[in-house]
């Protein structure tokens, strides 16, 4: 009867063993349970917005500008879908986001750089502490200051060059992590075959050291893109808003989570709430996987 | 990758400048959320016919302000008229003037009931933490035929801080004294009880999901989604339900020339008691940042039309209450007081 316990192991008793697996059981369906709890939560969300949002997504939500609340209005009374789409917002988000790219990107990836080449100097890890900085500056406060730099002082009135500038400076942080990061990826022996060849040194880094870690620096920069995508409190602050489509730097311009904002202001709006957000989560949840993709690839090789 | 980066940037800037000759007027606001329906409404009718391009931005009438003050707006939209210490932070003399109006409803959440009558006592004595329960004898009296049942009040206010709470808290100081000596009015005031919602949307999403809930929302919110809301006794002690004409008939009374007024109680039989009015805030005189004469002529062109019957109608299709005929007058007398180097720009 006795000969099961001996064959596991001759030091156990048979309660021991009993804690022992009851123990491991136990820990296992709580880790379990908080994974699903995660994963669940995930879902719900997704689940949620396609449930609420599905019905309004169709060729003029992509076609057409924001409705007015009297159209709205009339829709609901009458059952109707209502009519128009998120058009000002998805081209805003775009013209944000593409500005903003230009402006961070370079920057970012030339610091990341010099990071890299860099790592123990006094400077680089003074600028590496100062990137973690800007990474926790809250969003709100990064709006104010772009307010006050750029909205008072330089296009003295609300305009897409602000709404980017802020998002630029969010994206910063990101980017030059990211590009650090994918540069350590890249193999020593790499570099030092390219030195030993006699290469000038930035022919070393823009023919080695940035092709051969092109894809860890795209993926940095989709998933910076994807962060400010869905950034409202900046924007609220910077670029106000626009009822048509905009693509003037200089003038006040529309984005989807700046619309979402607007519609939750208005009673008659309540469905487009739920598209435009399910919009967005795919939208980001594409780039999140893209990345993820990209990521991926590159391990392969 | 770089060199589709730089074309970009340099097609983007070549675009901008393009557009930016094509439309040079373009005017912004920023402020209210309550008028927003509204204004965005109205701007999308008046653009095609003008081709003047406005862009209006939600932020709260506070801020609103703040946007005026900073010169970053071409007018501000506020809920609450400015105070005297308001008008004396700004760089440059203001004016005001109000371009429709709203009513405050009392919102409410019971099972099976639909209508309620409320006078101010009542009113004022739960938003005071005296009366907590649905079942009270006082609630009863006033509503003879309808059973409430044994259920908590859930008292909903705003947290944040808005005209809507300007407005019924006004309310409260004129109906009751106690309410007056403690807690006074503003666009935030510190609540004896109750739970806090953000926004009209934050106070009506709140009301809806709790059952025994009970607060304050402008009026369109109620009307859209559909949540029962009470009758309130006025000063002529008449029970009005709030509605197109009752808001309008409290908006009659003799405004002041600065048209810095609270409608609520209003003296008028027919007047349901807790409503306001909306103002735009625009500068006295126009040419400041390097502004043009025709950006300060399309901005007064715009508000001399949302005045308008076309746009003031606009107001009434959404729920909103067009300004009396005696409020346009004065308000356009006062658009025709803002100058363009000391020279009136309305003729």
């Amino acid at each position: 009867m006795d000969t099961s316990i001996f064959q596991r192991g001759k030091t156990e008793t048979k309660s021991a063993h009993l804690v022992r697996s009851w123990k491991n059981k136990i820990f296992f369906s709580v880790v379990l349970l908080f994974a699903l709890i995660t994963i669940s939560i995930v879902f719900l969300i997704i689940g949620t917005l396609v449930a609420k949002g599905y019905r309004q997504i169709n060729w003029s939500f992509f076609t057409q500008v924001a409705p007015d609340t009297f159209d709205a209005m009339m829709a609901n009374a009458s059952g109707r879908l209502i009519p128009g789409g998120i058009l000002n917002g998805i081209t805003g988000s775009i013209f944000l986001v593409a500005i903003a790219s230009i402006l961070a990107i370079p920057i970012g990836v030339i610091i990341g750089i010099f990071l890299y080449e860099n790592p123990h100097k006094r400077y680089a890890n003074l600028i590496r502490d100062i990137a973690d900085v800007l990474q926790g500056v809250p969003s709100i406060v990064i709006g104010l200051i772009v307010y006050l730099w750029v909205v008072v002082s330089v296009t003295k009135g609300y305009s897409a060059l602000a709404g980017s500038v802020a998002l630029a400076i969010m994206m910063l942080p990101l980017i030059i992590r990211s590009t650090e990061e994918s540069m350590k990826m890249v193999p020593e022996s790499l570099k030092e075959a390219a030195v030993a060849l006699g290469t000038p040194y930035y022919k070393v880094i823009l023919r080695v050291l940035i092709p051969s870690s092109f894809s860890g620096l795209i993926t940095g920069i989709l998933l910076a893109v994807s962060r400010v995508l869905g950034e409202t409190a900046p924007l609220l602050l910077t670029t106000l808003g626009n009822s048509s489509v905009n693509w003037n730097l200089s003038k006040p311009i529309s984005a989807v989570p700046l619309l979402i904002w607007q519609f939750y202001n208005d009673p008659n709006m309540v469905n487009m709430i739920w598209s435009s957000s399910l919009f967005l989560m795919a939208f980001v949840l594409i780039l999140n996987i893209l990345s993820k993709w990209i990521a991926a690839k590159k391990s392969i090789q | 990758m770089k060199k589709i980066g730089l074309f970009l940037a340099l097609a983007l800037v070549i675009a901008s400048c393009h557009s930016g000759k094509k439309n040079s007027v373009a005017l912004s606001g920023a402020g209210s959320t309550f008028v927003m329906p509204f204004y965005t409404t109205a701007f999308q009718k008046y653009t095609p016919l003008t081709g003047v391009k406005i862009s209006y931005g939600g932020v709260g009438s506070g801020a609103g302000i703040k946007s005026l003050k900073d010169r970053v707006v071409d007018f501000g939209a506020s809920d609450a008229f400015m105070t005297d210490a308001q008008m004396a932070a700004m760089p440059a003399p203001v004016v005001e003037f109000p371009t429709c109006s709203g009513a405050v409803v009392m919102a409410f959440n019971l099972p099976g009931i639909t209508t309620m009558k409320l006078t101010p006592e009542v009113l004022a004595d739960i938003y005071l933490g005296k009366i907590t329960n649905w079942n009270d004898p006082a609630l009863a009296k006033i509503n003879p035929g309808v059973k409430f049942p044994n259920l908590p009040i859930t008292v909903v206010h705003r947290s944040d801080g808005s005209g809507t709470t300007n407005i019924f808290t006004n309310y409260l100081t004129k109906v009751s004294p106690e309410w007056k000596s403690k807690y006074g009015f503003g666009t935030t005031v510190n609540w004896p009880v109750g739970v806090g919602g953000k926004g009209n949307p934050g106070v009506a999403g709140t009301i809806s999901q709790t059952t025994g809930a009970f607060g304050y929302v402008e009026s369109t919110y109620a009307f859209a989604e559909k949540i029962p809301f009470a009758s309130i006794k006025n000063q002529a002690g008449i029970f009005i339900t709030p509605s197109f004409a009752s808001t309008s008939a409290a908006g009659k009374g003799q405004m002041p020339q600065d048209t810095r007024i609270m409608i609520t109680d209003s003296p008028d039989s027919a007047a349901y008691p807790i409503a306001g009015f909306t103002w735009v805030i625009l500068y006295k005189e126009q040419h400041y940042n390097n502004r043009t004469l025709a950006q300060a002529q399309a901005l007064l062109k715009l508000w001399d039309w949302m005045l308008d019957p076309d746009a003031q109608a606009v107001a009434q299709q959404i729920d909103y209450v067009p300004l009396p005929a005696s409020v346009v007058a004065l308000d356009k007398s006062i658009l025709r007081t803002v100058t363009y180097d000391g020279k009136p720009i309305l003729q």
